[in-house]
């Protein structure tokens, strides 16, 4: 919820009040290079193709995002972490992709932890 | 039988009344014997009161305040008729069975208004084919076990009622009402901006374009030593007119036009090019003797080998027409 206001009043400030393509959806070339990695290196994907799985995968992060933000609001908490969205993911149904993203989501705090304990040396 | 029909009217004039007793209504219901307690729940007290008034209307042809006094004079009427002409007591069995048509047609639309206010009412088998939505809709990709929800038909752009997984019936419903919020606040732009940025377009349009349609990044540098290609030819004229006009200059500058020509860089047959157009015309002005004319030929000729040596550019098959020209 936190981060919903702050986005809107940047937008109020900037457009007043209108979202922006930029904001609401994934940048379309990123979109485009993650589709390109499962395809074979000759095969070309349309700009149509693009277009649609931007919208499809901007409406997913809306949606799953919501489910973790109504959590958030109904225990009275500001902040969406990665264990809401991994609950999220579990509470809509996408069990198989909430098991692998819990481990992804323990990695990457394993790693953060040990960034943290060892410093970078500043030469 | 003349008790009997006093009973019914005693009915009616209840019903104009307003008030309704169990003990008087159940009588009157299980005469007609046809799913009592059905109709009883789905009618009410209103909806025979409005059936029997346009009756009453088209008996008497009268406005609406005036019907009011009439059915008072049409109850009393109808008890004094009853004892005397029996042709009334079928006028009002059909007014009956009207009512139990109209009975029966509210009952059929009750499922209907029952799905529309439940919303969360669970159905195990999916009598509709299953149709995937672009917009909004995220289907299970596994079967689930408790079952499916489906969806209002008002909210739905298709005239078919779509099933999706329970789990996500409320999120689907939530995120549904935040997109037409949006829309109605007019914040989202449903048309696609090709750019996102007015200067950056009009510096991609200006930027010049090869066959096909993409920028020219090699070609660039291409054309850049054209241009120092044509300062050289300027500095080569400026120091030729400077000069005086000598045998022993016009022998150096053929030693130079062989060593330009022995190159096979881009920019020197340019280069060579513009020397020899510029001695041949500086010799037809000057008109010096059979040795100058003798001169004048070796370069051509010496233009001619060269030529052959390398892959002829436009820029010097142009030099060579010009050559050609000043000679007729």
């Amino acid at each position: 919820m936190m981060d919903n206001v702050g986005g809107s009043s940047s937008n109020i400030a900037e457009n007043s009040g209108i979202i922006r393509e930029q904001d609401r959806l994934l940048p379309i070339a990123n979109v485009g290079k993650i589709m390109k990695q499962i395809l074979p290196p000759n095969a070309k994907i349309s700009k149509e193709s693009k277009e649609t799985m931007q919208e499809c995968v901007s409406e997913f992060i809306s949606f799953v995002t919501s489910e973790a933000s109504e959590k958030c609001r109904k225990e009275r908490r500001k902040t969406v972490n990665g264990d809401d969205i991994c609950w999220a993911l579990g509470s809509l149904g996408f069990d198989d992709y909430a098991e692998p993203l819990r481990r992804y989501l323990q990695r990457y705090r394993e790693q953060e932890l040990d960034r943290a304990n060892n410093p970078p040396k500043r030469g | 039988m003349q008790t009997v029909y006093l009973k019914e009217h005693e009915g009616n004039a209840h019903n104009f009344v307003g008030t309704l007793s169990s003990a008087a209504s159940a009588p009157w219901w299980s005469a007609f014997g046809s799913q009592s307690v059905h109709q009883g729940e789905s009618c009410g007290q209103v909806k025979p009161f409005s059936l029997e008034l346009p009756n009453c209307i088209d008996q008497l042809a009268a406005t609406k305040p005036l019907a009011r006094g009439a059915d008072q004079v049409l109850g009393k009427g109808h008890i004094t008729q009853f004892t005397i002409f029996p042709d009334d007591c079928k006028m009002s069995d059909d007014a009956q069975k009207l009512q139990t048509t109209m009975s029966l047609q509210s009952s059929l639309t009750d499922p209907q208004s029952r799905f529309e206010i439940g919303f969360s009412l669970p159905t195990i088998c999916a009598k509709y084919p299953y149709t995937d939505q672009f917009y909004g809709l995220f289907s299970a990709y596994a079967p689930q076990i408790s079952g499916r929800i489906m969806l209002p038909l008002n909210m739905t752009s298709d005239d078919e009622p779509i099933y999706v997984n329970a789990k996500q019936y409320h999120g689907i419903i939530r995120r549904r009402q935040s997109r037409a919020k949006a829309v109605l606040d007019h914040k989202l732009t449903k048309r696609r901006k090709p750019y996102m940025h007015e200067s950056r377009h009009l510096h991609a349009m200006r930027r010049p374009r090869g066959c096909g349609g993409r920028f020219l990044n090699t070609k660039n540098s291409v054309d850049g030593n054209g241009k120092i290609g044509n300062e050289v030819h300027k500095t080569v004229g400026e120091q030729l007119q400077s000069s005086g006009s000598q045998s022993s200059e016009f022998l150096q500058s053929e030693v130079g036009t062989f060593n330009s020509s022995k190159e096979t860089n881009g920019s020197s047959p340019n280069i060579s090019g513009s020397e020899v157009t510029s001695m041949y015309s500086r010799g037809g002005l000057d008109s010096f003797s059979l040795n100058h004319l003798g001169s004048a030929v070796h370069s051509f000729a010496d233009m001619i080998d060269g030529g052959r040596g390398m892959i002829i550019p436009t820029k010097w098959v142009a030099a060579a027409g010009n050559c050609c020209n000043l000679k007729v």
